[in-house]
């Protein structure tokens, strides 16, 4: 009896050892390519990333410095923010882009209307980044709104040289 | 004929008039914060709070007629909905929005349930409570008495640290917050009507305010602030004392209203909302039958359960 | 005729979701959106035709004794292999539905059908009550999708029908679910004419 469930776990085994090894290479493709994207969708000029430090990624133009892209997760309202900031040579906010987000749908979710993170482009270490200074928060969602802000100026404060 | 006698289970509770008396007492005690309302926040409070009256009516007839079961609108039940419904939303609140709050009240939270009698939930709160979840925004839109510029209610103000309104304002009613819960006075005018004609009892709504003064106090707050400033004195005086949604005994409505008082703080101080009032009832309406369970009345003569021969 | 009854049963009668209530706890979390309502009924279906299949095959070499380890070892291989392929093809799709996918596991619905109908029939009749089954799941879940998210949010499978402002947002909330679910239950039953 032993043997027969002994026989099941293996062929169990075998055959998910399998479809891992033949998956592995996708996912992790599909993954590099998602992150890629994002990557050039906050930072458009630059063609080519190498990574800085963790979390900082430097953009090149060929052999001109673009920019770089910072990720970042701060602390929401129910769960991490991530979230990823382009910023320019002159530490200036180019783009910013939630990669994932957990807030509470028809709320906190709607940090991630283009509106809501428009408001960010611009931005430097200098300005406050704060709701009901220089951001017009999302109404009914002070704490996604302050928590993405945090983000942004945690990103700024990452690549001030 | 076979309407003379009705045969309903237990536990059967005496009350002087029938209960088609006692609801039009309440419509007519909800006319005084309804005209606190016209006043402070214009001629849109008459129009909702006599909208949303009919819709209930419309909403309860065209179901139950569907349903095939007998039409009973006539008991003034779904009128009292639509009042009170319209009456702890904001000012200036879409028509549109508030029908789809009536009709949820009476089709969903009552209707569905098995009619008067049988919902879980308080039909007005239940229904309020989704409105949030649905419009939060527009469910929000405080606006301060006489125009129409946004302000937040007292409650929220003192969260966020900033300057309240004074006593007098909030016992008059002139500062922002739903319809019918700003004015004080005008709500304990008809709160005192329902006490004289015997509609309501006192229990719930005395250990509702007491306990959020004590516990204010105790927790180093205003008292007085935390009665006056949210939807305290309403939700205490009209949906606390609901029949159907609390417990039967004068006892059991007691622990009830401690209840409600403890969880209103609880979200008041230490919540992520500014007031409590709404969500706190309906809390405890889910534990009325455990309320009932273990502070039924007493019928004469009956042993006490613990007690040994 | 018999495998088209085995077929049908789970579609309306035995409605897995509405009638048989079970396999509940996907069916309230996914079903915000007709999109994801979809993707985790194709993966629910993979997952029970498949299991359905294997146990059927081999319910004469599996000891009764210790029949439900391996049902669950049978289940969590297609689950294992159907969430890599979900990461590997439909990346969006697996982000969005999350560890319920991996919590097709413990999905009353497959070890439930694996007991009681895959370990005492034959094969042909097990994948087809497999299929009937999904089906059942997919109806209801895919029911319950568009009506959230159409009242919800305004759209359906993500096309929007009406500008959000006038959608009820809670019904893409948890209690959404929940209310939905209800009046669907409701409203076969009277169909059947008979309450539960």
């Amino acid at each position: 009896m032993g043997l027969v469930l002994a026989l099941f776990c293996l062929v169990s085994a075998g055959l998910l050892a399998w479809v891992y090894v033949f998956t592995k290479g996708i996912i992790a493709e599909q993954a590099r390519i998602k992150f890629e994207t994002s990557l050039k969708e906050v930072l458009p000029q630059a063609s080519a990333f190498t990574m800085e430090a963790e979390s900082i990624y430097r953009g090149m133009d060929g052999e001109r410095l673009a920019g770089y892209a910072v990720s970042v997760a701060p602390r929401g309202y129910s769960g991490k923010i991530a979230i990823l900031a382009g910023v320019s040579v002159e530490g200036k906010i180019i783009k910013i882009k939630i990669l994932e987000q957990t807030e509470t749908a028809g709320l906190g979710a709607n940090v991630i209307k283009p509106e809501f993170l428009r408001q960010f482009v611009e931005k430097k270490i200098s300005d406050p980044i704060e709701p009901k200074k220089d951001i017009q928060a999302i109404t009914g969602a002070t704490i996604s709104s302050r928590a993405v802000c945090r983000g942004v100026k945690e990103a700024l404060e990452k690549i001030k040289p | 004929m076979e309407n003379l006698l009705t045969v309903s289970s237990g536990p059967h509770v005496r009350e002087p008039g029938s209960s088609k008396d006692l609801m039009w007492w309440v419509v007519v005690a909800l006319l005084f914060p309804t005209a606190a309302s016209v006043y402070f926040f214009g001629i849109h409070a008459l129009v909702m709070v006599v909208f949303l009256s009919l819709v209930s009516v419309a909403a309860e007839a065209v179901f139950q007629r569907l349903g095939k079961q007998p039409v009973t609108v006539s008991d003034g039940s779904a009128v009292i909905t639509g009042m009170l419904l319209a009456l702890v939303i904001p000012p200036h609140f879409p028509l549109w929005m508030g029908a789809i709050g009536a009709v949820f009240a009476v089709i969903i939270v009552k209707g569905f349930f098995g009619g008067l009698g049988f919902n879980i939930f308080n039909p007005a709160l239940a229904a309020r409570a989704m409105l949030l979840a649905s419009w939060p925004v527009a469910m929000t839109a405080w606006v301060k008495p006489f125009d129409a510029i946004t302000t937040p209610t007292p409650l929220y103000l003192a969260k966020i640290g900033e300057a309240v309104p004074g006593y007098w304002e909030m016992f008059i009613g002139a500062r922002g917050g739903s319809l019918g819960e700003t004015s004080a006075l005008m709500i304990l005018i008809g709160a005192g009507i329902l006490f004289w004609k015997k509609v309501i009892s006192w229990p719930a709504p005395t250990a509702y305010i007491g306990t959020v003064a004590l516990f204010s106090f105790l927790l180093g707050k205003d008292p007085l602030f935390q009665i006056l400033a949210g939807g305290l004195l309403f939700g205490a005086f009209f949906m606390a004392t609901d029949y159907v949604t609390t417990p039967i005994s004068e006892k059991g409505r007691f622990i009830f209203g401690v209840g409600c008082g403890i969880l209103t703080v609880l979200i008041r101080f230490f919540g992520g909302f500014p007031e409590g009032v709404n969500y706190s009832i309906l809390i405890m309406n889910m534990l009325v039958p455990i309320i009932d369970r273990y502070a039924r009345p007493r019928f004469f003569g009956e042993k006490k359960l613990w007690q040994k021969k | 005729m018999s495998l088209l009854k085995e077929l049908n049963r789970g579609i309306i009668a035995e409605n897995p979701v509405l009638r048989l209530m079970i396999g509940l706890c996907p069916v309230l979390a996914v079903s915000n959106n007709a999109v994801n309502a979809l993707g985790m009924s194709f993966a629910v279906a993979f997952v029970l035709i498949l299991s359905n299949l294997v146990v059927s095959l081999l319910r004469k070499v599996i000891p009764d004794e210790i029949r439900i380890p391996i049902f669950i070892i049978i289940i969590s291989t297609f689950v294992t292999i159907s969430d890599y392929i979900m990461k590997a093809y439909f990346p969006a799709l697996s982000a969005s539905l999350g560890v319920f996918v991996p919590l097709i596991v413990v999905n009353c619905i497959i070890l439930g059908r694996a007991e009681a109908f895959a370990y005492k029939n034959p094969v042909l009749s097990s994948v087809m009550d497999g299929i009937g089954m999904s089906l059942g799941f997919a109806l209801a879940l895919v029911s319950i999708g568009v009506i959230r998210e159409l009242l919800g949010a305004g759209s359906v499978f993500g096309f929007q029908l009406f500008s959000q402002a006038y959608a009820a947002t809670i019904m893409i909330l948890p209690p959404g679910a929940f209310i939905t679910i209800g009046i669907l239950m409701a409203a076969l039953n009277k169909m059947e004419n008979k309450v539960l």
